[in-house]
């Protein structure tokens, strides 16, 4: 998808120092009021939200709302905003993701109540000790890659974890497959992934 | 995995970013700024949710307003998009506007004069409009508001929530940096409400809708459910 790449892991690294340091700045703006910072913010992250939100929901009105909600949110708590944790962008689409997954609970009644126990989902969101860190285009081309090299089967269960926000029971109940094979595979998929981001040698670094 | 650790945030982060890029649909961008700087904003210290002034409670309708108009002028190219999708859309509100003014024309009975004073401000040479969004949680809420300098201001809105015992909806004007109320109402039937009032004083920056205390209120002190801004 990304086109030829001319630029040294280290350019692109500090490409993503920038960008967050010019979110870090806007986030400042916000909570001091200023109105353009949020559009600043939308036109770096409103596509990468969208996108995921769509991928997520599969209903554009829906990805719209998910959008609107994200940025509703970012410009309220902006000034309660740790920079301390870290990458706005990453907390931007967790808070994109966690949306979503809403959206979908709230769509499909027929889900299981534990799946409103978010401790109980398959892939939670970070706890609050977890800085927010971002995946250098380099790292996601890698788990691209690793993501086309998994199992049919430990594909799926990432995604319904990931992108689906189930539980484990629930992927086990959607795949007929029995629970702790269900616990298995999301958890090899992301030692795969894991694996694979840590190949370009920036695992340990920080924004 | 019950907690994620902090690895597996870079793994998380790859994961929201291998997904198909799509841009967003361009009209988005008016709708979700103006959405968001309609709500209130935390402050850094964790402060009481303290009555608050009603003075200082409207100037975000101010504030969304000079956004929005400031991020519309600096986009070039991109304008030229938003620019025909905002005739797109005022095709199709011209097109509600016809039906609208034909329901004005075919309904009955007790209600002449306000029908009559209606359909005038729809038909006058001078009526301009503006379209109002929900503002969350009122997300799904719409209303168009028609101004006639010389006939007076309509509002017509759907889909607007029921309001508990107690509570009014009531329209604003904000004309040269005031808010101007537009007077309380109450819903009809399956959320729908109009509103005649007279016209505002000046050109409008924004127009906006919030709940307040049955009665109404000098100037907005509730939550805000519809919000729009002239486009010209």
């Amino acid at each position: 998808m990304s086109g030829p790449e001319f630029q040294s892991a280290a350019g692109r690294r500090a490409d993503d120092d920038a960008i967050n340091a010019a979110d870090l700045a806007a986030f400042g703006r916000i909570a001091g009021g200023d109105h353009a910072a949020l559009a600043d913010i939308y036109d770096r992250h409103a596509r990468g939200i969208y996108s995921l939100a769509l991928r997520i929901v599969r209903r554009p009105e829906d990805a719209e709302d998910v959008t609107q909600q994200v940025f509703t949110q970012a410009w309220r708590t902006a000034a309660r905003y740790d920079r301390t944790r870290g990458a706005v962008a990453a907390w931007l689409l967790m808070m994109a993701r966690s949306r979503a997954i809403d959206c979908l609970r709230r769509r499909d009644a027929a889900r299981s109540d534990d799946a409103n126990d978010s401790q109980l989902v398959a892939i939670p969101d970070p706890g609050p000790s977890v800085e927010h860190v971002v995946a250098t285009r380099e790292q996601i081309e890698h788990a691209r890659t690793a993501l086309n090299g998994l199992s049919p089967e430990q594909r799926q269960a990432i995604e319904l974890a990931y992108y689906g926000g189930l539980t484990h029971s629930e992927i086990a109940q959607q795949t007929s497959t029995p629970l702790g094979t269900v616990k298995t595979r999301v958890r090899s998929a992301l030692q795969t992934l894991r694996a694979a981001l840590a190949q370009t040698g920036q695992a340990g670094r920080r924004p | 995995m019950t907690h994620v650790e902090q690895e597996d945030m870079r793994v998380l982060d790859a994961l929201a970013r291998v997904v198909p890029q799509q841009a967003p649909p361009p009209a988005l961008r008016a709708r979700v700024l103006t959405a968001a700087l309609a709500g209130a904003q935390e402050p850094a210290a964790a402060a009481p949710d303290a009555a608050v002034a009603p003075a200082s409670r409207w100037p975000w309708l101010l504030a969304a307003a000079a956004a929005v108009l400031a991020a519309g002028t600096s986009l070039g190219w991109w304008s030229a998009q938003n620019e025909i999708q905002r005739l797109q859309s005022t095709i199709a509100d011209l097109r509600t506007t016809a039906t609208e003014l034909l329901n004005v024309r075919a309904e009955s009975g007790r209600e002449q004069t306000a029908r009559q004073r209606a359909a005038a401000i729809l038909s006058a040479p001078d009526v301009t409009y503006t379209a109002l969004a929900g503002v969350m949680p009122a997300g799904t809420a719409r209303a168009r508001v028609y101004v006639s300098p010389t006939r007076g201001l309509l509002m017509a809105a759907e889909d607007l929530p029921a309001l508990p015992t107690g509570r009014v909806y009531q329209l604003w004007t904000i004309v040269a940096g005031q808010p101007v109320s537009g007077g309380v109402f109450e819903l009809e039937a399956g959320g729908r409400a109009q509103v005649l009032a007279d016209a505002p004083p000046g050109p409008a920056a924004a127009f906006a809708v919030t709940i307040e205390p049955t009665g109404g209120v000098p100037a907005p002190t509730g939550d805000k459910v519809l919000l729009g801004i002239p486009t010209n």
